[in-house]
């Protein structure tokens, strides 16, 4: 178990440190930013879905509160992107550990329900309070200034990201092997037994539900300095759905796994375009397709497939 | 209170389709446990099917006859093609592969036709109806009538057929139905037969009102699946309710409140109600066997 | 003192009354039994006793202190355990991991000492680990430990309940039906686990339709029949009790007249 943690990890950094060097140019790189950014915000919302089993369709509104904190912070106020991104990620701590109490309640398809709601909701305030927000055409983000150095060009921007995930992935995979990431798991797959064991099921649903908003608004602060620009788009629906889709797609209860997903579903509409007008078919097509024959997701059932010939 | 009675009109009027939606959320939810996401496509292919079939010169109620028919068979498809063969798959595989149905479906929306919105000619007249002040679109009275008439008929067929009874059955225990010998499969497969011809014949009755486009059945599709919730999950009477309580309470919030906020109003409503009857407004309150 | 002490219990669902008025006390270091038809409401009683269930009336009393009404944390945290008859494994955790879940209440870590992995977290774990392989080495499965909880046969599973159970120290464990759905030798292996288990000075109240096993190892057996308390006593009473014999008469023949008189 341990081995093949660090195993992972290593073979994580590795793929990392070498991609900028076999990337032919920019536009590449630009993809490998989002990536990492996507991965991060997957990561998070696996510790709540695919171990603590809470589903969520609603991380895009958290995604979007730390990208419009910052913009709004760091552009209109002019504090400084660090503090404005620290802000954004308290005030989306605060309100996930509010909301989170009643709408963890929930269950199923009632928790499903609530979180897209939440999600919804925090997307149509960010689209009407244009006077702050700038309305669907979205608002301008200052570049990321740390301490008077500015962060600027794809390659540094991609060390940013590429760090972060590395980092977000290990800190995952500690918490995942201690006794809060078993609770979350004992949680995940019989909440009677968990509770029974001593585990109070509230607190620790709420412990995975606070974490994975938080990388998400991390996430969306640092995706909105790197594009200078961020829009409604990004916190919709279909962005909470694209963000579950990775998780699931990539394997649920899989740190690698939700990077995996990330890295296919952010890398595969890039290479769909191919398909002109067919490209959302096309998309839609694979993900229906995985699912129907790989319904555990990408890397539990290739991981199993390769371990049936090792074994 | 003219205006009031204004606002209850239109809500009601809205009512009614989310419940049509909601009912299709409930029926599909009963016979397999499955949130059919795609649930709002069918509305939108209802309302397409028809406005493109009248253009190519098709009386309006052949055309209707014929989109519901294309909603009906989109259904089946989905089921056989792509819920059938995940049957072992998790709920949460199962959500995303009709999202990733409803977003196929919604692709060749957009190469079928195309991304305008269409306008459709009302059933009867545009003449608005003056009642105690208060206007209402004969449209309205169709959307209304319609729908009285789909749920009486819906509750004939689940409660005096032999074959809803069987639909019932399985809904309440699979492994029992499938021991009395009645097909389960087939039930589900009708399942999504009968969704998809109520979400079809939901987009038909309102697209003279709102117009209809490629992507209409996403916030439609929503707000059904928030309707079903409120009702409390595969609950018809509860379904049906849930509609027509959240078309009203939006209406009201978008006059009183904000028309901004419209469907944020709806969805807060929502939470609201989840949170202090987490099972809906009239779910059953089950206790956790072991 | 008097470990746990039941008076008046009951629990009514919608029209139906699961459990009526039972009462009952349990010794420190008994193994208590209760017997009775299917359906005579002994699951039931157990998940009120173990807070699963809010009672309808009466108490629950554990080492003196009114419990009635507590969520089945705080009565974790009070020393009171217990399994399931249709099992509540942590199917996407290790065998053993499983056993070190059962010690969570002791294992609980800061969050940032487990993203950090500080000192002493590392030893803490190596420690829990090695605590919960012996404990599953206890219960004849320790050959088990890494094992996928998901890939294992059902005996081994019933075990492995037991064995999460006693990772926590309980005072006091309440095993629902272990003997279910194993096979004769292996039902019969469970007898020198529920003695050795009291032996280590946890007292039971075992939960169970197998006669040989709670003939073999009760100290006292209740008998409830309807969610009444019809009988209660020692084995021997028991088994010659004419209104227990009367309440599996009328059951029929499948729930287990003779396994009550030939055991």
């Amino acid at each position: 178990m341990a081995s093949a943690r660090s195993g992972g990890t290593l073979a994580l950094a590795g793929v990392l440190l070498v991609l900028p060097l076999i990337l032919p140019n920019r536009y590449f790189l630009d993809v490998a930013i989002l990536v990492c950014f996507n991965a991060v915000v997957c990561v998070g919302l696996n510790l709540l879905i695919g171990y603590a089993g809470q589903i969520s369709l609603g991380h895009a509104g958290f995604f979007g509160l730390g990208a419009y904190a910052s913009a709004i912070l760091s552009g209109t106020y002019s504090w400084p992107p660090l503090a404005a991104m620290l802000a954004g990620a308290l005030a989306v701590a605060l309100l996930a550990l509010v909301v989170g109490r009643p709408i963890l309640r929930l269950k199923g398809h009632y928790l499903a329900m609530a979180t897209l709601g939440l999600g919804i909701i925090i997307s149509i305030v960010l689209t009407t309070e244009d006077r702050i927000t700038g309305g669907p055409d979205g608002m301008s983000v200052p570049p990321l200034d740390v301490l008077g150095w500015t962060l600027s060009g794809e390659e540094n921007w991609y060390w940013l990201a590429a760090g972060l995930l590395l980092l977000v992935v290990v800190l995952a995979l500690n918490l995942i092997a201690s006794p809060i990431g078993r609770a979350f798991r004992a949680i995940g797959s019989a909440e009677l037994g968990a509770e029974v064991m001593g585990i109070r099921s509230a607190r620790y649903k709420l412990m995975a539900f606070v974490i994975s908003a938080v990388l998400a608004a991390l996430a969306g602060s640092l995706a909105a300095h790197y594009a200078g620009f961020v829009t409604p788009g990004k916190v919709g629906f279909f962005h909470s759905i694209e963000l579950v889709t990775m998780v699931v797609f990539g394997g649920m209860a899989s740190t690698f796994g939700a990077v995996v997903g990330a890295a296919v579903l952010t890398v595969l509409p890039q290479l769909l375009t191919v398909f002109k007008e067919y490209e959302i078919i096309v998309f839609g097509l694979v993900l229906m397709g995985t699912m129907v024959f790989m319904p555990r997701g990408l890397v539990p059932t290739l991981a199993g497939l390769v371990g049936r010939r090792a074994g | 209170m003219t205006e009031l009675l204004q606002f209850v009109f239109s809500g009601l009027t809205v009512g009614a389709v989310y419940a049509l939606v909601a009912l299709g959320f409930s029926i599909i939810y009963n016979a397999s446990h499955v949130i059919n996401f795609a649930q709002g496509e069918f509305v939108m292919i209802g309302g397409m099917t028809t406005v493109s079939l009248m253009s190519l010169g098709l009386p309006m109620p052949a055309a209707i006859a014929l989109a519901i028919l294309v909603g009906v068979a989109v259904g089946l498809a989905l089921e056989k093609f792509a819920v059938e063969p995940a049957r072992n798959a998790s709920v949460t595989a199962l959500i995303i592969i009709t999202i990733g149905a409803s977003i196929t479906l919604r692709g060749l929306a957009q190469i079928v036709w195309d991304k305008n919105a269409h306008p459709m000619p009302p059933f009867s007249g545009d003449e608005p109806i003056v009642i105690a002040g208060a206007t209402i679109l004969p449209q309205s009275l169709w959307v209304l009538g319609a729908a009285l008439v789909i749920v009486v008929a819906l509750r004939w067929f689940f409660n005096g057929t032999l074959l809803g009874k069987a639909m019932q059955a399985v809904a309440v225990n699979r492994t029992a139905a499938r021991l009395v010998g009645i097909p389960v499969q087939s039930m589900l497969l009708l399942s999504f037969g009968l969704s998809a011809m109520l979400g079809a014949a939901a987009g038909i009755l309102i697209a003279p009102i709102t117009l209809t486009a490629y992507d209409v059945g996403i916030m439609i599709g929503l707000k059904g699946f928030a309707a079903a919730i409120l009702g409390g999950l595969g609950n018809g009477a509860g379904a049906v309710a849930g509609g027509l309580l959240l078309g009203v309470a939006e209406a009201l919030g978008a006059g009183y409140i904000s028309s901004a906020y419209k469907d944020a109003i709806a969805f807060v409503a929502i939470l609201l109600v989840l949170f202090f009857m987490p099972r809906g407004l009239f779910g059953a309150g089950s206790a956790e066997r072991v | 003192m008097t470990l746990l002490a039941v008076t008046g219990l009951g629990k009514r669902f919608a029209g139906l009354q699961a459990v009526d008025g039972v009462s009952f006390a349990v010794e420190p270091g008994e193994i208590y039994a209760v017997i009775g038809p299917n359906g005579a409401g002994k699951t039931t009683l157990l998940n009120l006793v173990t807070g699963i269930y809010a009672p309808s009336a009466g108490r629950v009393v554990l080492a003196g202190e009114d419990v009635t009404g507590l969520r089945p944390p705080d009565l974790a945290a009070r020393g009171l355990s217990r399994t399931f008859q249709n099992l509540q494994i942590f199917s996407n955790l290790s065998a053993v991991e499983n056993v070190m879940v059962g010690a969570h209440l002791r294992a609980e870590t800061g969050f940032f000492a487990a993203l950090f992995r500080w000192r002493g977290f590392e030893g803490k774990e190596r420690a829990l680990r090695a605590e919960a392989a012996e404990l599953m080495r206890r219960l004849g499965i320790g050959e088990l430990a890494d094992a996928p909880a998901a890939a294992m046969p059902y005996g081994a599973l019933k075990r492995l309940e037991i064995a999460r159970a006693l990772a926590s120290r309980p005072r006091l464990l309440l095993l629902d039906e272990p003997a279910a759905g194993l096979n004769p030798s292996e039902a019969r292996e469970l007898v020198d686990v529920v003695r050795g288990i009291a032996a280590s000075g946890v007292t039971i109240v075992l939960v169970e339709h197998n006669m040989p096993l709670v003939m073999a190892v009760s100290s006292r057996i209740l008998v409830l029949h309807h969610g009444q308390k019809i009988a209660e006593g020692a084995p021997e009473a028991i088994r010659a009790d004419r209104e227990v014999i009367k309440a599996y008469l009328g059951v029929g023949r499948h729930t287990g007249v003779r396994e009550l008189q030939d055991a």
